[in-house]
């Protein structure tokens, strides 16, 4: 339960962060990279226990 | 011999302090839904057959609880609504001053209060459903002890014997599946669908989704598994108490001369007046879980009709994301109270399975 815990917890940091970055970035085209580089950056803290389960 | 004397001196023998002390609490803890009722007046009803409840009356105190519920708690709705009606106006303003990283900003802020308060009262509820689930198990484990003595004095000596290690295992690990596995999983899954409300694109929306069906699935698995067991164990174990049961009254009947079918009657009597009691007491156990579940079913049904309602009225004024995380906050509420009922019902079936044993039908 520790670890979904810590699951949880990081993930939603992670995205109340990313969130905060998203807004404060200049507009421009390069923004739609960085967006898709932080979904990258979510889908792996969603795989973050698979890892775990997997050593 | 008169069978009320039987049952008022069988009763005499049995300590039922205990339970009497657990039907006050669970009477209070209903808050006038049910009333207390001793398991002495509950066997003298079953007797006379003379209805228990009166069924208008905790109808209409079932409803005037639910509405005196949403009203308590209609606080967090009103809140909410507000928290979204500052939302739309500053997207408005901020949209005609063309600053787009303002709007977002201040809808982030929006979003992080609706979140606050929904996990401040989702926080309360969920402890009330843990509560309420851990309250539900003591209660067997106090009934249990009662009821099984009474089982193996009716004769019922292999279900006794077998069905006490099951049952009491079944309860405590049920009780364990729940409180360590299914309610923190629909927690998870409720801080997902908040999580959601934060961001333009649902990343977790399916995850929560998953969650809290996986929940749901595992509960009706466990409920499904723990009660085949007991009923298998009971009915096989039956067959066989009848079996030695109706040996001894034969042979009372047939090898004792001249007083033996007196003698045999009497047997028969006495344990027809302890199934009396042990069904008098398993319905006592029913009455209590009954009013334990009914107070926190009710408050978790109005803290959902809450959501869903605060949803609808969200729709038109704030943003997609919010409107429909509310929404979904409304269908975990409802998922634990359903988790809530189906551990009940599991508690009822196995009453029903130690009444049902030798309920009188045994040494026919």
């Amino acid at each position: 339960m520790e670890v979904m815990k810590e699951w949880v917890r990081n993930i939603f940091i992670l995205i109340l962060a990313l969130t905060f970055v998203e807004m404060l970035m200049p507009a421009g085209n390069i923004q739609k990279y960085i967006r898709y580089v932080f979904s990258m950056v979510i889908m792996a803290s969603i795989l973050m226990p698979l890892a775990a389960l997997l050593e | 011999m008169d069978y009320e004397s039987i049952i008022d001196q069988q009763l005499e023998d049995i300590d039922l302090s205990e339970l009497d002390r657990i039907m006050d609490e669970a009477a209070e803890q209903s808050r006038g839904i049910f009333e207390a009722l001793d398991t002495e007046d509950i066997i003298s009803s079953l007797l006379s057959g003379e209805p228990l409840f009166d069924a208008d009356l905790i109808l209409n105190s079932m409803l005037d609880l639910l509405l005196v519920e949403i009203r308590t708690g209609i606080m967090l709705g009103i809140e909410i609504i507000t928290v979204c009606i500052i939302m739309g106006l500053l997207n408005n303003m901020s949209e005609s001053f063309g600053s787009k990283a303002a709007s977002g900003l201040g809808n982030t802020v929006c979003s992080c209060i609706i979140i606050t308060l929904c996990m401040a009262s989702f926080t309360t509820t969920y402890d009330s459903c843990l509560d309420t689930l851990s309250i539900m198990t003591d209660t067997m484990q106090i009934l249990l002890p009662i009821l099984i003595p009474l089982l193996i004095s009716m004769g019922g000596f292999s279900p006794g014997s077998i069905l006490n290690p099951v049952i009491i295992g079944a309860v405590t690990g049920f009780n364990t599946v729940l409180q360590k596995i299914v309610l923190p999983v629909i927690f998870l899954s409720s801080i997902f669908i908040l999580i959601n409300s934060l961001t333009e694109k649902p990343y977790l929306q399916r995850l929560a989704v998953f969650l809290r069906r996986a929940s749901i699935f595992i509960t009706g698995l466990a409920v499904t598994v723990f009660s085949g067991i007991t009923a298998i164990q009971g009915l096989v174990t039956k067959s066989a108490d009848g079996l030695l049961v109706n040996t001894a009254r034969y042979s009372i009947d047939n090898f004792v001369p001249i007083v033996g079918k007196f003698a045999a009657d009497s047997v028969d009597m006495v344990l027809s007046c302890a199934a009396v009691i042990k069904n008098g007491i398993g319905l006592a156990g029913m009455i209590i879980i009954l009013c334990f579940l009914a107070g926190p079913v009710i408050n978790l049904l109005a803290v959902s009709v809450i959501y869903k309602i605060t949803a609808v009225i969200a729709e038109p004024v704030s943003t997609k994301q919010i409107s429909s995380t509310l929404n979904e906050m409304g269908s975990s509420v409802i998922t634990m109270t359903v988790i809530l009922g189906l551990s009940a019902l599991m508690f009822l079936i196995f009453l029903t399975i130690i009444i049902s044993i030798g309920g009188g039908t045994l040494w026919k």
